[in-house]
């Protein structure tokens, strides 16, 4: 067996290395001076941690357990701060409404009957029985200007 | 186990980690208690812990990291509070072991947050997977990290504090 380094006799000292190799290692540590003077130093080290680390906190040792206040159930208070992002966020949207650039509607796609019906109603909203009910008669002359259109019912 | 039977079992020895992290006792029962306090909800969500001593301390190591980032954390308390109150001969004992431990807090603060964590950890008796599970860091590398911490921990008592140690 080869001699262990010191990260493993940590772990050997730790009993962190799998227990089928525990009996061979300490027979090599047994046998072995280099490794017993390593195992040696690292329980000195393990001392010397509870000396220095250890004691530096039994004053707590002495404080009574007090008892455990079962948490409520709590709502989050809704503060100014938090609103906040909310508000500018309903600002933002506020304004694009209101300095949108589409308000004036789209002719080009709307038919001309379709037209001279919302001018003859004066933009007024139609019945859509009537409206699929009614026809309408354009006059046009050779050149395509309107002469007189005529709704009929 | 339930929630009474692990707040009873590690109570304690939470507190004392946390003083041994230099925290002020006051702060220390905060964090305790709010360390408490998330496994308790935690364990009315239903949630299922399988290492709740593994667990308690991730939970107060990363608030003591979120304290020491914090404006309020003035740095730990045990150095500047400890002053003999007269000057009888158990006070002047007492005024002693004081002066020692604040010398081994002094100390642990020249280590690094992780160096302090793994010695007080392994002090506690927490196993390697337990270990690796509060500072989040690979199984198989706790060894080697502790090994340098304790290379470091003597080094710092070395240079600073033989004297102090020495004899014992």
């Amino acid at each position: 067996m080869k001699c262990l380094s010191r990260i493993e006799i940590q772990e050997f000292l730790d009993k962190e290395i799998e227990p089928s190799l525990m009996a061979g290692i300490s027979d090599h540590i047994e046998r072995c001076e280099n490794c017993s003077k390593l195992l040696g130093q690292a329980v000195a080290d393990k001392a010397l941690i509870e000396n220095v680390i250890g004691k530096s906190g039994t004053m707590e040792d002495n404080i009574p357990v007090p008892e455990f206040v079962q948490p409520v159930l709590y709502k989050k208070r809704i503060t100014f701060y938090r609103v906040i992002p909310f508000l500018v966020a309903a600002s933002i949207i506020g304004i694009i409404f209101l300095f949108r650039s589409d308000k004036t509607p789209v002719m080009e796609n709307i038919p001309e009957a379709e037209i001279l019906l919302y001018e003859y109603y004066d933009g007024k909203d139609l019945n859509k029985m009537w409206h699929e009910k009614s026809q309408i008669i354009i006059l046009q002359d050779e050149k395509g200007n309107v002469i007189q259109s005529i709704i009929t019912n | 186990m339930s929630f009474d039977d692990v707040y009873r079992k590690y109570y304690k020895e939470l507190r004392r980690f946390g003083r041994q992290l230099n925290i002020s006792a006051e702060k220390c029962e905060d964090l305790t208690q709010e360390t408490f306090m998330k496994f308790c909800i935690g364990i009315n969500k239903g949630v299922i812990f399988n290492n709740p001593r593994a667990w308690l301390y991730k939970v107060y190591l990363n608030q003591f990291k979120t304290l020491c980032n914090s404006r309020e954390y003035d740095g730990g308390s045990e150095g500047n509070s400890m002053k003999a109150d007269n000057h009888s001969e158990d006070a002047l004992e007492e005024y002693s072991k004081k002066e020692k431990r604040r010398i081994v807090f002094e100390m642990l603060d020249k280590l690094t947050d992780n160096d302090k964590a793994i010695l007080i950890l392994y002090n506690h008796g927490l196993s390697y997977a337990e270990m690796a599970e509060v500072l989040e860091i690979n199984p198989n590398s706790v060894g080697t990290t502790l090994v340098r911490a304790i290379d470091r921990l003597k080094e710092t008592l070395k240079i600073h504090y033989h004297e102090m140690f020495e004899q014992n």
